[in-house]
């Protein structure tokens, strides 16, 4: 699971059956550095990930999210999903040695 | 399964039902030298891991379903073990290696002399 910023929506036009009522989320992942608590913009450099929405996350609050199979894993139907956001972050403490 | 270091916790009041089951870490994933490799990830704990521990987490999500208990869980890292001591050489728990750290080539000279 990976931590992300909510920087928009998406609002999906023609999409696969199973995917109606989702709710899509445009996150942007953290670098290590605003893991440590560095100002979330400028946003961090890597690919900006399309998040299905499981917590109701606004925009810039920070969720995590799981990808790959995991992510399929909570809907009861087979669904085409590969990131699904699973928790809404409410403090990072963060400490490297 | 992958050797990583619990560098931070998050807390998280919206969640997902099978993350209310532990304690929610970062975890940096290592390398061989056991230099920080990848982005930090987050892994569930249920066997009370401190900060800076090197732990064994299990990056595959069916093990973690099982292990957690819930088949609907989204969860893929879990962490499985507290390591100890680790085979290559030995290193101390929560002390970091030294700057010159033998490439694995040069023999297996203890990181960290054991005191």
């Amino acid at each position: 699971m990976r931590l992300g910023t909510v920087i928009g929506k998406v609002t999906l036009g023609i999409s696969d059956s199973a995917l109606k009522g989702g709710r899509f989320l445009l996150v942007q992942p953290l670098s290590r550095e605003q893991f440590a608590g560095a100002p979330l913009l400028p946003l961090a450099k890597g690919a900006t990930v399309v998040v299905y929405d499981g917590v109701g996350a606004g925009e810039g609050q920070i969720v995590g999210f799981s990808e790959g199979a995991e992510a399929a894993v909570p809907f009861p139907v087979a669904t085409p999903i590969d990131a699904y956001a699973s928790c809404l972050i409410d403090q990072i403490h963060y400490s490297p040695p | 399964m992958q050797l990583a270091r619990i560098d931070g916790t998050i807390t998280s009041t919206a969640c997902h039902p099978s993350m209310r089951k532990g304690r929610t870490v970062i975890c940096q994933p290592l390398d061989l030298e056991g230099r920080p490799d990848g982005a930090p990830v987050l892994a569930l704990d249920q066997l009370g891991a401190g900060l800076h521990q090197m732990v064994m987490i299990s990056t595959d999500g069916s093990e973690t379903r099982t292990l957690v208990g819930d088949e609907r869980s989204p969860l893929r890292n879990y962490i499985q073990a507290i390591v100890d001591e680790r085979g290559a050489g030995s290193w101390e728990r929560g002390v970091n290696p030294p700057a010159s750290v033998p490439t694995p080539t040069s023999g297996s000279k203890p990181l960290v002399p054991r005191s």
